[in-house]
């Protein structure tokens, strides 16, 4: 299938028009099936906190592929969307973190994310809802097929779609104005979504067209952003990290097998070390709280529930002793 | 199965970045490969990694 297409690879994001190509920067492999007008099809590449093949198959890349023919064959001469040549930044080397680096330098992927958050940022324009890009299908309470990224696997009961009657089986074919064959049309059409308000799905049932909107309520598009290459960059960073304990190290210090535990690294970065932690430091909690978190979800748990500046406590044994070390949580950890 | 699609993948990529990408399909650069679109009507199957 790849003969009917023009294929193209790139790897480096320095020159790239972000106006053209926006999708989740985080992810370690995207496609996106396009005109030569810069319309976009289709895309194919997602993922969440699980292992990271997940939500990837040949057969959905296959199937991907087809609607993306087939819309193509629809409409040859499609054109973008005019808003979407309206965005500020043109490319990746205009942000002004991408200025800083040396002029040949290579840009990755997800250091866009990187730079568009240190600019909303120092332009006081950071909201933590802007930490949950790209919210995953199960967000709407709905999980799609791996195999054919358009078609309804389960409704949750409860769940935000649930109230419009969706079911096991049903195909997908719009969500928020973005036409759907993959997952990650899905989390592309609720990223572009606000963070409350409503937005119009529509899907077919036996060959049936069937329209429903959608009610998003505040805190709809937080996810686990644990896996993400960008967690590292969203503010605060206090700048702990390092291999989670096992559960026979775990038991030898008297912790429970679920509970939060991981060894400082040795490098200790500059603002973490002026508050006292050390490599090797156990690292078991925060502000007296017992959390069932792994050392990702920890440092995606800081980013959620503090902000740059405020004092945290981190509990922690050093040579299996408890102490307890307050930090004040900087943007980065080395300023 | 998803390993493979992702050895795949990953051969597909190392193919175009190597010595090997003389006859490699794959552009790197995207106006040439709108241009290619444009004069064979196909879509650009295009990847980020």
């Amino acid at each position: 299938m790849a003969d009917q297409f023009v294929l193209v690879r790139i790897v480096n994001m320095r020159g790239v028009d972000l106006r053209v190509f926006d999708f989740d920067f985080d992810l370690t492999w995207a496609a996106l099936f396009m005109n030569a007008d810069d319309f976009v099809h289709g895309r194919y590449g997602a993922r969440d906190e699980g292992p990271a093949e997940a939500g990837l198959s040949l057969s959905g890349l296959k199937y991907a592929m087809q609607q993306a023919l087939e819309s193509h064959r629809e409409n040859p001469n499609a054109r973008p969307k005019p808003r979407l040549l309206e965005a500020n930044r043109i490319r990746v080397e205009m942000y002004p973190a991408a200025r800083r680096l040396k002029a040949d330098a290579c840009i990755h992927c997800h250091q866009v994310h990187d730079f568009q958050t240190d600019e909303a940022f120092d332009g006081m324009k950071w909201s933590k809802d802007m930490m949950w890009r790209f919210p995953p299908a199960k967000n709407l309470g709905i999980t799609l097929d791996v195999d054919q990224g358009d078609r309804v696997k389960s409704v949750m009961r409860g769940g935000i779609a649930a109230a419009t009657g969706l079911t096991a089986g049903d195909v997908l074919s719009a969500l928020n104005g973005v036409r759907i064959s993959s997952q990650a049309d899905v989390q592309y059409a609720l990223h572009q979504a606000p963070n409350s308000g409503r937005i119009r799905l529509s899907w077919t049932r036996n060959g049936l067209p069937h329209t429903d909107q959608i009610e998003l309520t505040a805190g709809w598009r937080k996810s686990d952003i644990s896996w993400r290459a960008s967690m590292w960059n969203t503010p605060p960073a206090p700048g702990v990290y390092g291999r989670n304990l096992t559960d026979e190290q775990k038991e030898k210090l008297g912790l429970a097998k679920n509970r939060l535990a991981f060894s400082q690294g040795n490098f200790v970065p500059p603002n973490t070390r002026k508050a006292g932690i050390r490599g090797g430091d156990v690292i078991i909690g925060v502000d007296g709280k017992t959390l069932d978190l792994k050392m990702l979800q920890f440092n995606a748990y800081i980013r959620e529930h503090y902000g740059v500046g405020d004092t945290v406590t981190f509990d922690i044994l050093r040579n299996g002793k408890p102490i307890k070390i307050p930090m004040k949580l900087p943007k980065h950890p080395r300023y | 199965m998803k390993s493979q699609l992702l050895g795949t993948l990953v051969v597909v990529a190392a193919m175009s970045g190597s010595g090997l990408a003389e006859d490699s399909p794959w552009l790197s650069n995207y106006d040439e490969a709108k241009q290619a679109a444009r004069q064979k009507n196909l879509p650009m199957f295009v990847v980020f990694r």
